[in-house]
This record gives structure tokens, sequence and C-alpha cells, in this order.
């Protein structure tokens, strides 16, 4: 199974300060970097506020510009190429709500949650998003239409983990279906045996438990969702922490103690 | 309207776009595509690329518009203009960028911002911040800094505009970025 991957160290950069996301901000990196930066952004909370700090203070420059109208027939393309798509967020009903994503389909319309137990994470999490959403669908190609659906905390799925001999909170995770990304945030120490590993577990309805990767206590970490689990991944299913051998063999499920468990809500 | 009025406004609808509300899109198209197409046409120098990206741009805001959270310090114009920025600086890397397509108005589109650099006119803490921070760089690094952000180009393309080795330049560029951050967190 995979690890969770670990936070990337500072490149170094200029005089050993990472300056790549003010390079981002600034628009000086090539294709490669700045595909690299944007991938960089979306799973690196610290980064993505480093972003949006040089979007910022980079922003008062954009007054300098001179306005220059658009050709009249602009809005014109612009109207027809909004009719052609369904609108994310149902065009012609006053409902606000938010459409599900293609994964989240059959799911039902969100709720807010009053419980800001995942504060911690939420903090992240939009720093994430709101860079995320500055580069949206640049990656498609030109004419390209966009993935359908909002960037969301509509569809993203939470779970707190208790610690089981406590009750106390432990790992906030987030699952974002769109980016078929699970991130962790472990926002309590919790102490790991040396050799072991701390294995998260997602466990669905069927009861069988899939290893998502390993994390460290006090360090956020993100984790791909394998395609295979990703229809599993719904409210109700439940998330789990086992130690386990480091190189121990998950296929057949946690071979050391659950220490923490909790279960996904829609939020 | 003033600069308040005015952002409250385009906060407004794009909470109406995010709703469906199509209406609402107009609004914002009308109070903010001169703006956007001066910030694409200034990295694309090309007005049928800038309006290619300008609609990809608000395609994408009617798409994501509930996305755009205030909370997050970014005013509605700057979240605009900088996916349409993002968007052009894509185009501009592509290789699907048309060569030379058609030339662009030169005196209007590439006037040299360095007059007006002088003298920001925002009244925003921010602005004279930054207007300040980039007054106490060398005027030439200042100058490499705001062509990088109003031309959106690489440190090679950058290097060979300015005529300086791109090593030069990228150091240049670097030492600039750390001293207004230093600048800039000192305000």
């Amino acid at each position: 199974m995979t690890r969770a991957p670990r936070k990337k160290p500072t490149d170094g950069g200029f005089d050993g300060e990472d300056l790549t996301a003010a390079e981002y901000a600034l628009g000086v990196l090539d294709a490669d970097e700045r595909a690299a930066a944007e991938a960089r952004a979306e799973t690196d909370p610290a980064f993505a506020e480093d972003i949006l700090y040089w979007v910022k203070r980079f922003a008062p420059l954009m007054e300098l510009v001179q306005p220059q109208a658009p050709s009249p027939a602009l809005w014109g393309r612009i109207q027809s190429a909004v009719a052609r798509r369904k609108s994310a967020s149902a065009p012609e009903t006053a409902e606000p709500a938010p459409i599900p994503t293609p994964q989240a389909a059959n799911e039902d319309t969100p709720q807010p949650s009053g419980a800001f137990l995942w504060r911690a994470w939420a903090v992240a999490a939009s720093a994430i998003a709101a860079v995320a959403l500055l580069f949206i669908g640049v990656r498609l190609a030109p004419g390209g239409l966009p993935t359908p659906g909002p960037l969301g905390h509509g569809s993203t799925l939470v779970a707190r983990l208790s610690l089981k001999e406590t009750g106390a909170g432990v790992v906030t995770i987030a699952y974002d279906p769109q980016r078929a990304t699970l991130y962790a945030s472990p926002d309590a120490d919790f102490s790991i045996p040396k050799a072991r590993a701390a294995e998260l577990w997602l466990i669905p309805a069927d009861g069988k438990p899939r290893a998502m990767g390993a994390i460290d206590p006090g360090k956020p970490a993100s984790m791909p969702m394998p395609p295979a689990f990703r229809t599993l991944a719904k409210a109700g299913a439940k998330i789990a922490l086992s130690i386990e051998p480091q190189n121990a063999s998950l296929d057949a499920g946690p071979t050391g103690p659950v220490i923490a468990d909790g279960g996904f809500e829609q939020i | 309207m003033t600069v308040d009025e005015e952002r409250n406004r385009l906060t407004l609808a794009l909470a109406a776009v995010a709703k469906g509300d199509r209406a609402a899109l107009k609004t914002v198209y009308r109070q903010t595509s001169a703006k956007l197409m001066g910030v694409c046409l200034r990295i694309l120098e090309d007005r049928n690329e800038a309006e290619d990206v300008l609609q990809e741009t608000y395609v994408t805001v009617w798409t994501r518009a509930g996305a755009y959270d205030p909370e997050r310090g970014l005013s509605p114009i700057t979240w605009l203009a900088t996916i349409a920025r993002n968007k052009a600086i894509d185009r501009l890397r592509s290789g699907a960028r048309l060569k030379n397509a058609e030339p662009i108005e030169a005196a209007e589109a590439l006037a040299d911002d360095a007059p007006a650099a002088d003298a920001l006119l925002s009244t925003s803490e921010e602005a004279a911040a930054l207007q300040r921070c980039l007054g106490e760089l060398e005027a030439k690094h200042a100058e490499a800094v705001r062509t990088a952000f109003f031309e959106g180009t690489t440190y090679e393309k950058l290097a060979e505009r300015m005529a300086v080795p791109s090593g030069t330049l990228k150091s240049w560029i670097r030492r600039s970025l750390q001293r207004l951050r230093t600048c800039l967190e000192a305000a």
C-alpha cells in the first residue's frame, strides 16, 4: 500500500529560501515548473497559503493595467458557451444546492454541518481550495470542457477520529471526491512506538478494511484514493487508525491494534 | 460607484452566479471584462487569443463562482483577474499559441506602464506598501519584476528582453522577491 507522501522539503531556492510560490504568482515559471507548483499547491497547505500571500501582494499592480474593451461579439459567444453547458449549479432554479460530482452523483444533497470539529483541517483545506480555484480549468485544452460541479465543500466528506481509549479527537480526515484525494490532519498528539507506523483504513459498508496510507503525528498529509476504492468513500463509511509494524503486509486488514476511529459525514 | 460599492456589488453578483443567475453573470462581465481583457492582452498580445481566454474565464466563473470565498481576503476583481491571468500565462506557455496572429494596436496595449507605476493611484494600504517596497529596489530590478508581472514572461524570455544573462535576471528577481517580502512584512 502506498504510504502517505512526505511533505517536500523546500528546494533550497535562493540563498536557501524557497521562492517557488512567489515565482509562481509573479508568473516567471516555465510550463513544467508551473504544473509542478500547481500540483504541490493542491496538497501542501503552507505552499498554497504562500501563493495566496503573493497573489494578494502583487494584486495592486493589476490596477495599472489599462482596461481594453473586448469586441462586442464576445458576450454573445460567452452566452452561447454557457447555454451549451449545464451550469454546475442548476441555472434555472433558485436552489443554491451544489450539484453532486460524478463520483457522488447518487448521494443526497449535503447539509451544512454545524460541527466545526474539523476546523484545523478546514482552514488548511480552504487555503488549498482558494489557490486551486485560481487555476481551475487551466490544464484543459483550449475549448475543452471543465469538469462540471463546484469545487466542493458540498461533496466533501469529513471524519473525526477519536482515540478509543480516551475519546479525545486525534485526527481529522477529509475526502475530496473531485480530486480523489484523502487529506489527513493529525491535530492532536498521539504516539507511535518505535519501528511502527500509524495506518489509516477505510472501512466501507462491506466491512472490509482498505489501507489508505500512513500518517505521522502533527503532520498533515494527503494521499490519492486508489480508483477501485473511490466509490467506497461515502457518508457512513468508517475510518480507523491502527498501529502496524513497518513494512507490514496490509492486504488482509490491520495486524496491529486499532487506536482510533470515526465515520465519514458529508459537509 | 466607490471602490467598496463596486466590490460589494461584484461579490453579490458572484454569489448570484453561483446560484445559476445568468443576469448576474452579465453584471460580472460588464463590470470586469475590460480589466480582464487588458490583463490578458498584455500577456498574449493578441486580441483573438485574449478573447478566447476571457471566454474560458467567464465560463469557469459560471461553473465555479461558488468557489469564490470573500473570507480568503482576495477581492472579487483580484480573484477574476488572477484566474484570467493564470489562463493567459498557461496559453502563452503552451505550443498552441498562434504566432503573430494579428498585430495588436501596439500603442495602446503595449504602452509602457512605467510612468503609471510611479503613481499607483489606489489609496489602499496594500497598494501603498507595494509601491513603497518596489521603490526601494534598484530601478532595473523593479522594472524586471513589473515586466514579469504584466507580461507573464519566463525568466529566459525576460532576460532576452532586458539583454542580460538569464542567471543574472534570475538573481535580480529572486533577490527582489526576498526584499519585497521583508519590506512588505515590515509594513
